[in-house]
This record gives structure tokens, sequence and C-alpha cells, in this order.
């Protein structure tokens, strides 16, 4: 495993969230290849689980890619996966892993080079707290 | 390590008489008709190569009221983990609770290179001897809080009323600040390999502290430490006890005092503590001890009392709330205000579906036995709930 | 020593393909040949079959054999056999000795051909050591008295005191109840046959009663037990029944003046009773008794109701206890069994819910004689239940509460019961819950078949719990019906438990009287579960009925029978021979010094210490277990046919090649060497670096014989013999291990390593254990190492020669156990 590669999954929730992404990728900006995209209809559809298990399966660092507040398609209160994002925070803490680890974006529909800058900040970020953690063998 | 064939043997399972108790007494087929313990051996025993997987064995709550029952004490929930093993080895996947929260945060307890930050919440006043070879076990009690907060659980203040006790009792103890989840959770549900993973990280701690004796306030680690660790990794030459063991003999000899309280309570006793390790005097007799204390018994109680319907974070449904509904409606029926256990598993899945059913399910107050010993010296802080 | 020349015969048995399949007898065959006084080695397929036995005696003509080894199976089987074979060639039936290549060899090395015919050729080697020395004895006689003591008056024991008496002996019945009868007294039908139980034991009671050869004694017990097969000296105490037996003439007055009201044992409790009573009308012998313990008082007279009420006054309220010492040649045990409470079993509710009753308790209210005339009532509310179930194996197949064995008879008792209700109320739904139905006997399956074809309901399946209803006291049982696999309630007016049947309490008390050794079941151990099936390992004691299993009223009957005709062997002729096994003293070496008396368990030798005449020993009490001659200092006792010569000859067989790889166990001949034949029986493997001595007793085994075979570079040596309390020589066994003790302190002053030596009970029961020793044995001999073996050897040579041995502690001995 290379140990340079920070591997991040970003959760994003089919509208606002996704559209930041598709709409860095239409203006052609880069990222990295280690962070994956995992679409969601609804951020609220994560729980803590899966977000734990994403980090128990290898990953360096979990975003939360959601919409702004009031803007959400279903109109599901924004408190369900605020609350479970602290929950896992909290974990990622006791674990000793570091809450910085994971994060919960709102970035405005359909900015690509807000979510290019988000994300490459958070890999510094995360190249600074600690090395990589290797995955469970 | 672990060896089929021997664990058939080991569980006596052909020995079963095909009498049928277990499946009367069993409370998961009281409510499921197709739950039947009973065909779950029979037809392990006769099967072959192509037959399916027995979707049933999950069901299993390890509540042990049919080996108090059976002729020849066959350890069937010994049996149901090696099937479930087997199951997953065989591909079948497992069907976490809580959306596999408790799965992931086990596994990756185990990781060798951990420093987990898990002691934050230990108030300054608890006095630890770093130099005791004993220690107090903690178990997931930060992490349980964390995952079922909306539960309001809170089992740290049952730890922590066990901390307490032990000082007022001058009992030196160490805490690591490493230890891991003792693994019964996933030994539970076959998933070995990661029972093994932390079983050894464990190991390796207590090792590096010189680990000789063992104290804990939760009946699944002290039972998975005592038995299961030897069982699998051989003797560790560390005792271990329960705290009701360490703190009953001395509320009964007098030289501790327990203080006041004007309450009535019943004692459930947790499966583990109870008909699978056989201790249920010292939690009543750490009751008794308590001035003013009404202590009363639900109708099933001792050797037949009643599971909380756990489940090991895997397949819980209507069977377990339905069992959890009866055991509170028999707790409310003795006319106590408190019920007191010593499990946090208990307590969390009995306040889980408290929180359920529009609160259709009986309200009563769920206590630690630790923090209510503690709580009546004026030294556990403040009630939950 | 023998003083002609020496012809060894040695006859390898191949017992079918018992021995010959696991070792090649040819070879074994072979070897002997060629060992010295070894004239003919002959090899045989069956040698205990007639044609075996012809071929033993035509060698012994043929070739003048002046000693016989057979190389086969166990000695415990037969010995008597082979002496007997002897005896008809005309060679002295002491001149035999038997290897074990069976028990001891060929079961037990299965899979290791190689190693068990070693083995097998080492056994015979031994076999031929000690042959070598044996001497031709003569068994002393003794008188027999023509008289038998049968203890327990149930059914089984009235069989056998009439067929004894019938025969032509005289019969002391001893019965502990004021009545004989037993638990078939209380029956009301017995199956398969439908009988009335007490129509067809009464005229039997009565017969018991008028025979002119047996002296019944009733409300009586045996206290004490001495003597030896032929010459039984028994104490019985029979208890005062206040009422003169043979004057009463069973009017009643008594009982209906008094005014003590007790519960009736006999009715289950159903129904009260007086405390001047009789224990059922039938009773044998026919008299009434007063309940002294709950009578108001004799002394003084508080009440004397029944002393005015007795027309024939033969009321005595002063009378004592007797003690009648009875003279015996053969014991019967038929002190039957006992009925298993199932109060523990909680989830049953017996005690609790009043409808849950025992199948006795049943056989009561179901009898005519019984408490409600045989109207079927149940007991809260004296109705007719209409529902009633039955459930089976309560207290029995089970390790949790009860007992794991089967009690035989439970099941064909519901059976019966069943159609007995059937009888009476055509209409009754019952139900039957059970695991199987074991209906194994002569008719069993057509009463079983008959009970279906009445409509009883046969569910399989066992309930897991019963509530019941607190108003109508009817009970609710949950039980998983098997066969259609799911849970399903009944609600019965009635529930019957069929309980199993366990040993009486008073069993261990007899048995340690009687010197007789229990299973692991608690019930009489048999000499041979096979072949000697109502034989105690005691010679003279037999048993009849349950005393040794739970059996019904045919087997009971049966054994009773077999009993008797194994008794009159003894009886029917005037003397005995007694196996020359005896103590003999050489008055030579004799220093009157009294250990030999203080250590003999009966009490069979005399000394006057102050006199010094020499130490006399009473043959007819000795028993031959050998403990004098173990501790007599002065090495001035033999033991007739287990001599020291004889076993140190053995010793030095078993270790003249490769000494290393062999440990000596010394087995008893009752406990540790039959705990090994089970294991042979039971086929359970051990590794093959072992050789056995046998002696009667472990008491036998002198410390010489132990520094000996550690001097001839034996690295592993086992003492072993009967648990300490069951010694078959009653306290032999405490001197062992005081022995033992001894020699442990010994080895570590020279250096020696105490585990070398290891002392371990084992019973003629226990086979498994006897196997896992046996492993156990092994993996401690790998650990002892060459140059353990050669120091010991060096030490205990220089040892020897210095002469240290008779400076040791001179302690004086005191027994820590009395003797008989």
């Amino acid at each position: 495993m290379n140990k340079s590669t920070i591997h991040l999954v970003v959760f994003a929730c089919n509208w606002d969230g996704l559209s930041c992404i598709e709409e860095a990728a239409r203006g052609g900006l880069t990222y990295p290849a280690s962070v994956r995209v995992v679409r969601v209809s609804c951020l609220s559809r994560v729980h803590q689980g899966l977000m734990l298990k994403a980090f128990e399966l290898g990953a360096d660092g979990v975003m939360l890619l959601g919409c702004e507040p009031g803007n959400c398609q279903y109109d599901i209160d924004a408190g369900l996966v605020t609350r479970e994002y602290e929950k896992a925070r909290i974990v990622l803490g006791l674990l000793g892993l570091g809450k910085e680890r994971l994060v919960l974006c709102h970035i405005p529909r359909g900015d690509g080079p807000g979510f290019v800058r988000r994300v490459t900040d958070f890999l510094k970020e995360l190249e600074q707290v600690r090395p990589a953690i290797p995955a469970r063998a | 390590m672990f060896d089929t064939e021997r664990e058939i043997i080991e569980s006596k399972i052909r020995l079963c008489l095909d009498c049928g108790k277990c499946t009367v007494v069993c409370p998961v087929a009281q409510y499921d008709p197709e739950f039947n313990p009973r065909l779950i051996a029979q037809r392990r025993l006769s099967q072959n190569s192509h037959s399916p997987q027995d979707e049933t064995i999950w069901q299993c709550i390890s509540c042990y009221m049919c080996v108090e029952r059976c002729n020849y004490y066959v350890k069937f929930p010994e049996f149901i983990h090696g099937l479930r093993a087997e199951a997953l080895a065989e591909g079948a996947q497992l069907q976490c609770t809580h959306g596999g929260a408790l799965q992931a945060l086990q596994h990756m307890m185990a990781r060798e290179d951990l420093l987990q930050d898990r002691l934050s919440w230990l108030p300054q006043d608890i006095e630890l001897s770093e130099q005791s070879d004993t220690i107090f076990f903690v178990g997931c009690a930060p992490y349980f809080d964390i995952v079922f907060s909306d539960l309001e659980v809170n089992t740290l203040k049952g730890v922590e009323g066990a901390l307490r006790l032990l000082n007022r009792a001058q009992i030196p103890f160490n805490i690591l600040a490493n230890e891991r989840c003792c693994g019964r959770d996933l030994l539970l549900q076959g998933d070995r390999e990661g029972f093994l993973a932390l079983a050894k990280a464990n190991m390796q701690e207590f090792a590096r502290y010189g680990v000789k004796k063992i104290i804990t306030n939760c009946p699944e680690c002290r039972y998975t430490l005592k038995v299961d660790y030897p069982n699998v990794l051989g003797d560790t030459g560390i005792q271990v006890m329960h705290l009701t063991e360490v703190i009953a003999p001395l509320v009964q000899s007098g030289e501790l005092s327990l203080g006041e309280l004007e309450k009535r309570a019943t004692y459930h006793d947790p499966c583990t503590l109870g008909r699978c390790s056989r201790i249920f005097d010292e939690p009543r007799q750490i009751l008794r001890a308590v001035t003013g204390l009404d202590v009363v018994e639900m109708e099933q109680s001792r050797e037949k009392a009643l599971c909380c319907g756990a489940s090991p974070w895997v397949y819980c449904g209507a069977v377990n709330r339905q069992i959890q509904d009866q055991r509170l409606t028999q707790a409310t029926a003795t006319g106590a205000d408190i019920l007191v256990t010593t499990c946090p598993k208990c307590q969390i899945h009995l306040r889980c579906a408290q929180k359920s059913r529009d609160g259709k399910i009986p309200q009563i107050e769920i206590q630690d036995l630790a923090f209510l010993a503690a709580r009546s010296l004026d030294i556990g802080g403040e009630s939950v709930g | 020593m023998a003083e002609e020349e020496l012809r060894i015969g040695v006859f390898v048995c191949d017992c079918g393909l018992n021995i010959a399949g696991s070792v090649d007898t040819e070879e074994v065959r072979l070897t002997a040949e060629k060992l010295p006084d070894v004239v003919v080695s002959v090899r045989n397929k069956y040698t205990c079959a007639d044609p075996g036995q012809e071929e033993i005696k035509k060698h012994i003509r043929e070739y003048n054999l002046n000693r016989v080894v057979v190389a086969s199976c166990t000695p415990l089987l037969h010995e008597s056999t082979f002496r007997n074979c002897a005896a008809e060639a005309g060679l002295n039936p002491y001149l035999l000795e038997m290897a074990s290549i069976r028990e001891h060899c060929s079961w037990v090395h299965l899979h290791d051909r190689e190693a068990a015919t070693e083995k097998a050729k080492d056994i015979v080697k031994i076999a031929v050591a000690r042959a070598r020395l044996l001497e031709a004895q003569k068994e002393m006689e003794i008188p027999v008295t023509d008289a038998a003591l049968v203890i327990g008056g149930g059914v089984a024991g009235i069989q056998a005191a009439l067929d004894l008496a019938d025969a032509g002996h005289q019969v002391y019945l001893v019965e502990k109840e004021p009545s004989i009868g037993g638990i078939m007294a209380q029956l009301d039908k017995t199956f398969p046959t439908m009988d009335c139980s007490i129509c067809v034991l009464g005229p039997k009671m009565m017969d018991v009663g008028r025979h002119p050869r047996i002296e019944l004694l009733a409300y009586s017990e045996v206290e004490a037990v001495s003597g030896y097969v032929g010459n039984f000296k028994v104490r019985v105490r029979r208890k005062a029944r206040y009422v003169n037996e043979d004057e009463c003439t069973v009017c009643g007055d008594c009982a209906e003046v008094c005014p003590v009201v007790l519960p009736d044992e006999f009715q289950q409790g159903f129904s009260s009773r007086k405390g001047a009573y009789i224990p059922l009308p039938q009773a044998v012998p026919p008299a009434y008794l007063i309940d002294m313990e709950h009578c108001l008082g004799n002394n003084p007279i508080a009440c004397d109701k029944c002393l005015k009420a007795c027309e024939k006054q033969c009321i005595d309220l002063n009378m004592q206890d007797q003690i009648v010492k009875l003279d015996v040649g053969t014991i019967i045990m038929a002190t039957g069994m006992k009925i298993y409470d199932p109060t523990p079993l909680d989830e049953y509710g017996y005690t609790r819910f009043e409808n849950v009753i025992t199948s006795i308790e049943f056989e009561r209210l179901i009898c005519g004689g019984g408490p409600t005339d045989g109207h079927l009532e149940r007991p809260s509310d004296h109705q007719t239940p209409k529902r009633i179930g039955f459930i089976q194996c309560v207290g029995s197949r089970t390790e949790n509460r009860g007992n794991p064995y089967c009690s035989n008879v439970c099941c064909m008792n519901t059976v019966k019961d069943s159609l007995l209700i059937k009888e009476h109320h055509p209409d009754a739904e019952i139900y039957v819950f059970y695991i199987d139905i074991r209906a194994f006997g002569k008719g069993f399956e057509d009463l079983f078949r008959r009970s279906k074809e009445e409509g009883v309901n046969y569910i399989r399946g066992l309930p897991g719990e019963i509530t019941e209803d607190p108003t109508t006291k009817n009970l609710r049982i949950r039980v998983e019906n098997t066969t259609a696999a799911r849970v399903e309630e009944y609600e019965l007016d009635m529930v019957i438990l069929a309980v199993g049947l366990e040993p009486t309490d008073d069993l261990k008390q007899l048995a340690n009287m009687l010197n007789i050794s229990q299973t692991s079941d608690g019930f009489a151990m048999e000499a041979h579960p096979k072949l000697r099936p109502v034989d105690a390992p005691t010679p003279g004691i037999f048993f009849a009925g349950s005393v040794e299993a739970p059996k019904d009223v045919k087997d009971s009957v049966t054994q009773a029978g077999a009993a008797v005709a194994r008794s009159s062997i003894i009886l029917n002729s005037p003397t005995l021979k007694m196996e020359a096994l005896k103590a003999v003293v050489d008055f030579d070496k004799c220093t009157s010094c009294g250990v030999c008396a203080k250590v003999c368990p009966y009490g069979a030798i005399k000394v006057d210490i102050k006199a010094k005449t020499g130490a006399h020993v009473v043959a007819a009490a000795c028993a031959g277990c050998g403990t004098c001659a173990a501790e007599c200092r002065f090495d001035a006792i033999t033991m007739q046919h287990f001599s020291d010569a004889q076993i140190l000859a053995q010793i030095d067989a078993a270790l003249e090649e490769e000494p290393e790889k062999k440990i000596i166990s010394f087995l008893c001949n009752w406990c540790s060497y039959a705990g090994g034949d089970l294991a042979g029986v039971s086929r359970l493997q051990y590794p093959p670096n072992n050789r056995f001595i046998r002696t009667m007793c472990s008491g036998r085994v002198d410390e010489k014989f132990i520094l000996h075979a550690f001097e001839k570079g034996a690295p592993l040596i086992l003492l072993s013999g009967c648990h300490i309390n069951d010694c078959h020589y009653i306290s032999a066994n405490h001197w062992t291990k005081r022995r033992a003790e001894k020699l442990w302190k010994r080895m570590e002053k020279l250096g020696i390593r105490p585990e070398r030596l290891q002392l371990q009970w084992v019973s003629a029961a226990e086979g498994p254990r006897f196997a896992q020793l046996m492993r156990d044995l092994e993996d401690m001999r790998l650990k002892v190492t060459p140059e353990e073996i050669e120091h010991t050897k060096t030490v205990l040579a220089e040892h020897r020669l210095s002469k240290e041995s008779a400076e040791e502690e001179e302690e004086t001995l005191e027994p820590q156990v009395e003797t008989a």
C-alpha cells in the first residue's frame, strides 16, 4: 500500500452535493484519484455505521457533502445527519484516530471549484494529522 | 484455536434427547414459532452438504434458558455461535444492527498501533494505583454511551459507581488507557477472526502491564475474559471477577457499609451473570445492604430470569421487542420504582425498548447496581433520567 | 521352590480374533517355547471351550507338565475354568498361572500389532517366571451353616425366601417395615398381565408367614455382619412393636380408640392412620403395632386407651428392642429401591400444585384398597379428572437434577396406568408425554398397542413447564410436540409424573456392612454384569430384585430364583473349600512384635506380645489380603500363592529387557486390575509401555518390591488399589497409603523423585479412568531421563548393601483405622 496516498471517501447527496462534483468535472478541475465518491439520495441516509465502516475499510478521511440549510430535496430535518456525524466524530476521537478525519460540508449548489478547494484542504489537513492508517489486513 | 469438530463434541449436542423442553422455555420461540432450537440442532446434525443454510440461527439471544432445563446441559448457545461462524465462512452475510457501527468500531479497536483517547470521562477524584497488578476493565462503556446517546443510557455512570465503591472499599486498581473491547459480541456473531484480533490485542496490553487480576462491571466481559480467552488462547493466568463478587463479601462481613435509599427496587439477573456464571446472590446481598431499599423479586428471577431481549448487534427485531416488553411489564408489576441490573447491555436493550412504540412500553426507571450503591453513599453524583 | 525338574506348558489363545486380531499369537507361542523350563508351547483358537481344555489336559498328560501357563483373557474371568481343567488332568490347580494378553493387551493396543505382540511376549515371560515358583496348595475346608439370611421382604425377598425354604434350607427373612410386601404391595395392577398386584402377592406373603423353615423378622434391621461365606454371623435388631405378634388377632379395637392421627404412609399420605395401626390389611405378620415415635408416651404411660381396648391383652407398652444373633451360610440382599422425589423439579410444580402427583400416588388412588376405594379422584376437589396427562422420564435420563440412567419400568407402568384409567372411565382424555416408549419385554408391545387402540394419545415431547390456574386448580402444560415441530398447550385436570427409581437411602450403610460396592448409579455392583449377574463380588452374598438395578416384578422374581440357585450351591454341601490364599507364619523368624495382628482388617491373627509365643493365624478368618506379610519387618509371613519370591520373579522378568521402557503397575485383584479389565472390554486404547503385577490386595505390595523394581531400572511405578473407603479387604489400603507416604519420604532422601512412585486408586467400574491413567503414566515416563534411572540404580544398590534400611524411623505402629 502506498503510504503517501491518502484515501478519502466523500458521501455526496444526489442534489446539492453531487452537483458540485459534476460541475468540477465539467470544468475540467482535477483532484486525486484516491478521493472516492459515494452517491446517496440524501445525506441523512448516512448513519454513523456507514461513516465508521468507511474508516474500517481503510479511509483516512470521510467528507459528508450535503445540501445547504433549507435546500433539502426531501425536506428532511438536517439534524438527523448532524447527530449521526457528531456521534461518529466522538467515536473516532475515542479510538484515537482523531475527530478531524470526519467533516460535514455544505457547499453551494454547482460550486465545482469550491468543492475542489475543500477537498484539497482536507487532504492537506489529513497529511499533517498523522501518518495514514493501514486498512485491516 | 477453533476446532469445529471438537466444539460440536464439547457442546454435547449429540446427547440431545430431542425432547423439546428447550423450545418450550425459549423466549424467542415463544414469540416466533419459526424459531425452534431443537430443530436447529437436529437439522445441523443430519445435514448433508447440499442442504440450505439455516436462516434462524441468527435469532438466538444466548440467554441460556435452554441449558437451564436441558437434561444434559447441552451448550446450545455455544453450538449456535459455532453455526454462525460456519455460515459466515460459507459466505453468509451478517445482518448488523445500528448500521454495523458496533462491528466497525470493534474491528478498528483491534488495530495493534491504536492509541485510544478513552479516559476523559474519568472523574479527577477517582484514585488509581498505577503499580497495582489489578485493573478495572471498563469495556465498551465510553463507546456505547456515544453510539446510543439518544437512549440516554449512560453506562459510564455505572462504571463510575463501581470505581467509587472500589475506592471506598480501599481496593487498589489501575485502569489501562488502551484496553480493547473484550470481543464477546464478535464471538457470538461468529466473527472469530475479529474476536481473535481483539483478544490478542488485549492480552498484549495485559502482558505489558503485568495484569494478574481483572475486575469489571460487565458480566459479558467477565465471562469472555475468564472463560473464552483461556479456551481459545490457553491459560491466561489472570483472575477475573465481576464487581459484585468483589463487593458482596465486604458488605456481608461489614467491612463496607452502604448508605440509604428509600425506594422499592427489583433486580434483573443478566443472563451472562446469572444462568451462565451462576452469580445470583452477590448482587442481591449488595442491594439488601442499602438501608431502606425494599428489594422485591419479579415473577421470573434468578435461574428463571427472563432475558432483556439482547442481541449481539445482529438481527434484532419484533421478537426482541416483545421480550423486552414482557420483562419491563414484569418489573412494573412488582410495584418497584427502579429496575436494577449489573449489565450495561441489559440497560441499553431495555432503554431502547422504552424509547420505542411511542412510550407504550413500561417506563420504569433503570439503574445500574454499582451506580445505585455508590449513590446511596452520596458519592455517585446525580441520578439518571 | 520345586524340587523336581520343572516342566512348564504354555497355551496361547487366539480367542477367535479377539487376541489374534491384534497380536501375532504364533510369534508369542514361538517365543514362549524358547523360555527356560518350557517344554511345550501350544496355540489354540478358543482355549476355554471344550476342545481347548481337552488339549491342555492332553498335553499335561503327554508331556508330564507340572506347571501350566494359559495366555488368554483375564484370570478374573477364567482362572477357575482352567484350574478345574488342570485338576481334571491330575495337576494341583494352584500350579496354573494365567497371562492376560487380551483385556490388558490385544484389546487395548488394537492398532499397533508389533508393540502389542512384544508386550504379549513379555506378559507370557512374566507369567512363566511366576509359574516356576508356584507351589501345590491344599484348600482348607470349612463347615457351612445350612441357613440363609434374606434381607428385604419385597417380592424378590419373598420369592427368594420361599424358594430357599422349599429347597430345604432354613431362612431368616429380615424386613425393616412392620410388614413384608414392599413396593409391589402398593401397586394396583402389574403389567403386562394386568393382574391385581396384592391378589398375586398376598398368598405368597401368607406362605412366608406360615412356612416352617422361614423365620420372619419383620420390623427388624440388620445391624452388623461378620464372618465369611458359609459362616456369617449377623446381628439383627428386632424393633419393639409394643404388640405381641403371635397373640394379636387383628381385631382393630386399639386403632379405633387411639387418639393419635397420622398420615398413612402406605396410602402415600392421602388418608390417615392411627398411632396404633396395621400397615395394610393383608400385612404379614398379621399384627398391629404402636408407632412409639408419635405415641403420647410410654414412660410414664400417658394414655392407656389401647391397653384397655385390647381384649386379648397383647399390648405391652414396655416392650424393648431385641437383639437376635443369627448364624447363616449365605446372604441374599433384596432391599429394593426408592421412588424419586420430584420436588426439586420446580417446573413441574410437585407439592406446589395439588393435582400434580407421582405414579405411586396414582396407584393408591386407582386401587380398590386405596384412600378413595378405587374411585379416581383428583386431590384438590375430589372430582373425577377427565383430562389426564402422564409425563415420562421424570428424574431419569438426566444430569439436570435426577439420575442419568433409565429407570426401566416407568414406560410400561404408564401404559398400564393409562389402561386402568380407561377401564374406569372410557371417556377420559389421556395424554402421555414421552421421549421414547420402552416396551421391550414379553407382552409389552401388545399392551402398548392396546393402550393406543383405547385412544390414549402419545405425544412425543417433554413439557418445559406446568402452570396452575389458581381458581380451577387445573394445570396448563406447555410442550413441544416434536413430531409436529410445534409448541402446544394442554389444559389438564390432573398430571401424573412417571418418576424414576433410585437406590434406597440405607444401601450405603448396608453395603459397608457387607463389603459390597456400588456402581456409579448407586445400585449394588454385581461380580460380573454378564456371567455373574446375581453374585456380589464378596463370596456368599447374592442379589435379588431392584437392589442391583430397577426392574419389574417378573425380573425380580426371576433374579430371586437365580440368587437362590447360586446360594444353594453353597448351602447344599456340608463343607466349603476356601481358596488357598492364607497367611503362613514362620515361627523361626517371628518375634511376636504384634504388628501383623494390628494391621489385619479381619482380626484373624492372634499374638501374645508378652508371652512371645508367635503370631497365630486363624486360617478360616484369613481373607488373604497380604497386608501382614507386607508389614512384617522380619519377613516372617509368607502368603500362599502370592509369595515374595514369586512377585520378585515377576518384576525381574518384566525388567529383564529394556527396563527404561516399562512402567511397573501393581494392581489389586478386586478393583484396579478389574478396572483395567473394564478398560479392555471397552476397547479403550492406551500406550503399551506398562506391565501389570496382580496381587489380591494393594496391601500386599511390600516396599521391597518397589525398591527392587527401581533398582532393576524401572522408570516409573504405579501402586494402585480400591478407593480408600472401598477396599475389598475393608481397610487394608490404608496401610498401602501409609507405606507409600513413607516410601516417598525415603525416595526424597535418596535423591529419587517421589513422583516416580504413583499412588492412584481405581475402582472396577472405572474403565475410562484406568485408560486415562495409563496415558498419563506414559507421559510421565517420557520425562524420566536415563541419567535419573542410572542414578537410582546406583543409589539403591549402595543403600541395600549398607543395610541402612533397618535403621529407619523406629516409630511404633499406630493403626489409624478401626478394624472390623
